[in-house]
């Protein structure tokens, strides 16, 4: 094992010994910002700009790694780009409208993962978070839906 | 056809609330959409969904095609129509996003990813981007 990568996992212990870069909420500016200030990030400059290292499916730390090399995801260096925001949103909403259909993925009782098809029906800009009167329904999926804290 | 309104981020879809889903997003209102094309090109949006049974939200984005989906049970309350009990809203309050869009037209990104298999030089095709729950935020109170 090379000392590079010893050091890397050594950093990586003491971090999650200190509980300082938990898996953060994606709503967390302040928490984000602490990871994208991770001592383990890449000592690339790629991997140390914030914008790259959001980039990725998921907001916790990068935890499997099965190289010790730089740069080593360079699809991502060679194509990643930050625009203004609205031209970030722009495009993502014109993409949004010509596909018209997605796959809508949810979590089951039982915990898996499922989706099915689904056609956008419209868009909103506002997004208010208000409780909806719901008194047609026969159930209350609405009502405990909106008290969800998660 | 479906409606739309102004440019926003927040997406709406039509259901049944005695389908699954409904179901789903009772016990966990996490949701993604994912969207993707023949090109390849695909976005994904990750957020918090609820279910919205209001008839004047209801009555605004209604299409009659869901008729088709949602069906007639005759009893002259529960026809599909906007005043349906069962027809519901999903609205997705987008946390963040993700997406790839081609930069090239389809006969570019076929010559640089060629030369990328000849060269292993991996080709610079797409727009990557991604948006995080700051940014969309930032947006919608950028919203008129």
């Amino acid at each position: 094992m090379s000392l590079a990568r010893t050091s890397r996992q050594t950093l990586r212990c003491a971090h999650l010994a200190t509980n300082r870069v938990p898996r953060i909420s994606s709503s967390s500016s302040a928490l984000l910002k602490q990871t994208l200030t991770s001592p383990f990030n890449s000592t690339s400059s790629r991997h140390n700009n914030t914008f790259y290292r959001n980039f990725r499916t998921t907001t916790s730390i990068m935890s499997f790694s099965n190289t010790n090399v730089e740069n080593a995801d360079p699809y991502k260096s060679k194509n990643l780009e930050n625009p203004e925001l609205e031209d970030k949103v722009g495009d993502l909403i014109a993409f949004v409208e010509k596909c018209k259909f997605c796959m809508m993925g949810t979590r089951t009782s039982d915990g898996l993962i499922v989706s099915r098809c689904m056609a956008l029906a419209g868009k909103v800009r506002q997004f208010q978070h208000t409780q909806l009167p719901n008194t047609k329904l026969s159930k209350h999926k609405t009502t405990k839906l909106a008290a969800y804290t998660n | 056809m479906p409606r739309q309104e102004g440019n926003g981020i927040d997406l709406i879809f039509h259901a049944n609330t005695e389908s699954g889903k409904t179901d789903d997003l009772q016990n966990d209102p996490d949701i993604n959409l994912g969207f993707l094309n023949n090109a390849g090109e695909w976005a994904s949006i990750s957020g918090k969904a609820d279910i919205v049974t209001d008839r004047d939200l209801v009555h605004k984005y209604y299409s009659p095609a869901l008729k088709a989906w949602i069906g007639d049970l005759g009893d002259g309350k529960h026809d599909g129509g906007p005043e349906d009990p069962r027809v519901c809203l999903i609205r997705v309050n987008a946390k963040t996003a993700q997406y790839a869009v081609s930069k090239r037209t389809s006969v570019g990104g076929f010559v640089e990813f060629a030369k990328g298999v000849a060269t292993g030089e991996t080709p610079s095709v797409n727009k990557l981007r991604y948006l995080d729950d700051k940014e969309l935020q930032q947006w919608r109170s950028q919203a008129k």
